[in-house]
């Protein structure tokens, strides 16, 4: 649940950058493993409470993108996570694992970017577990590969995640040689208080 | 004029125009006409029932946001432009499952649709049209001045509703 009066102090919002920040260290170092260790370079995280209404206006909203989500349980804290890139990268990125030549995203691409997009997420997780303390409970990873305001509408809507306000975590990154870019998307739900005060920024 | 409805939106135009809706996925949009005014209504729900939500809740809650509260909504707003209940028709969209594994969304994208046919037959509203389901999004455009509903999606051609 998001507080009531949808602000974060900046203490809480940097806390939540540094959050994001180390999962997504981790992240993008076995994304690069996966890519024959190509340097991949991420950009400082955004965090920003926003109206649900406006969850759409921060993506190419008719742009085809690729996204694999999957929700993360524990007692004390949820979070929802969006591993997003677009088509052409998908595609790039599933000819790169699978060293193919593949013109289009059959049921081999696609999940290879499952397999991409889970295993980026879970060392995400790992990094947060480590943070924290709390050991995740992740839900199956989910791909889908459509427009860009369908897929974040649906996730919302599906996890739950439909307060009139949300979080969101934002972190962009880029691989060095084959310009594949994405975004990894971080939407806490569920214990934020907790989290607060674990960090002693409440 | 293009008037652009986001996730959780509704809006009214009249005369000529566009009425913009951007993917839907598993939600639901709604397409009110009442032709002999060229009035249109659009709105983009989430979910089918605000019934879970206490009444402290319900007292600052976003109407469109539920079918159950959106369409009684969209239709008060056509009526203060001078809309005849008798008169108005519907239109709908969404409701899919764009995720390969996900039981949960399944349920919620037919839910969606099986509430807002529901509370339409409530208000006795004409369901003339709809095209749900499947495992794509879809943009949703109505022409005020004719009362047609464009769909778009990636990869498929134009539908006109």
């Amino acid at each position: 649940m998001v507080p009531d009066k949808s602000e974060l102090t900046p203490e809480q919002q940097d806390m939540l950058r540094e959050l994001v920040n180390i999962g997504i260290g981790n992240a993008t170092t076995s994304l690069s493993r996966m890519l024959s260790n190509e340097k991949v370079t991420m950009e400082v995280p955004e965090v920003e409470v926003i109206p649900l209404q406006e969850v759409n206006e921060y993506v190419e909203q008719e742009k085809a993108i690729a996204a694999v989500f999957f929700e993360a349980y524990s007692d004390e804290f949820s979070l929802v996570l969006m591993f997003v890139v677009p088509v052409d990268s998908a595609l790039t990125l599933a000819n790169k694992v699978l060293q193919a030549e593949s013109s289009s995203l059959g049921e081999m691409e696609r999940s290879a970017l499952m397999e991409v997009g889970n295993i980026v997420t879970s060392s995400y997780l790992n990094a947060l577990s480590d943070m924290t303390g709390i050991t995740f409970q992740p839900s199956t990873p989910s791909l889908a590969v459509d427009m860009a305001a369908a897929i974040f509408g649906t996730v919302m809507v599906t996890t739950g995640l439909v307060d009139d306000h949300l979080i969101l975590c934002q972190t962009a990154l880029e691989t060095e040689k084959d310009n594949i870019s994405g975004n990894i998307f971080v939407f806490p739900y569920q214990g934020l208080g907790y989290m607060f005060e674990l960090m002693g920024v409440s | 004029m293009e008037v652009k409805v986001k996730i959780a939106d509704m809006a009214v135009l009249k005369n000529s125009g566009l009425l913009v809706t951007v993917g839907l996925g598993s939600c639901v949009g709604i397409a009110l006409y009442e032709a002999k005014l060229k009035l249109g209504g659009l709105a983009h729900i989430l979910l089918s029932t605000s019934e879970h939500l206490s009444a402290e809740k319900r007292k600052d809650m976003n109407p469109a946001k539920f079918a159950d509260t959106a369409i009684p909504h969209l239709i008060d707003n056509m009526k203060q432009e001078g809309a005849r209940p008798q008169n108005i028709v519907a239109k709908i969209a969404g409701g899919s499952q764009l995720f390969e594994v996900s039981q949960e969304e399944m349920r919620v994208g037919n839910r969606n649709v099986e509430a807002v046919r529901q509370k339409l037959a409530d208000c006795s509203i004409p369901l003339v049209a709809e095209d749900v389901g499947g495992n794509y999004g879809r943009t949703m455009k109505l022409d005020v001045s004719t009362g047609e509903v464009y769909i778009s999606t990636v990869g498929r051609e134009l539908k006109v509703l």
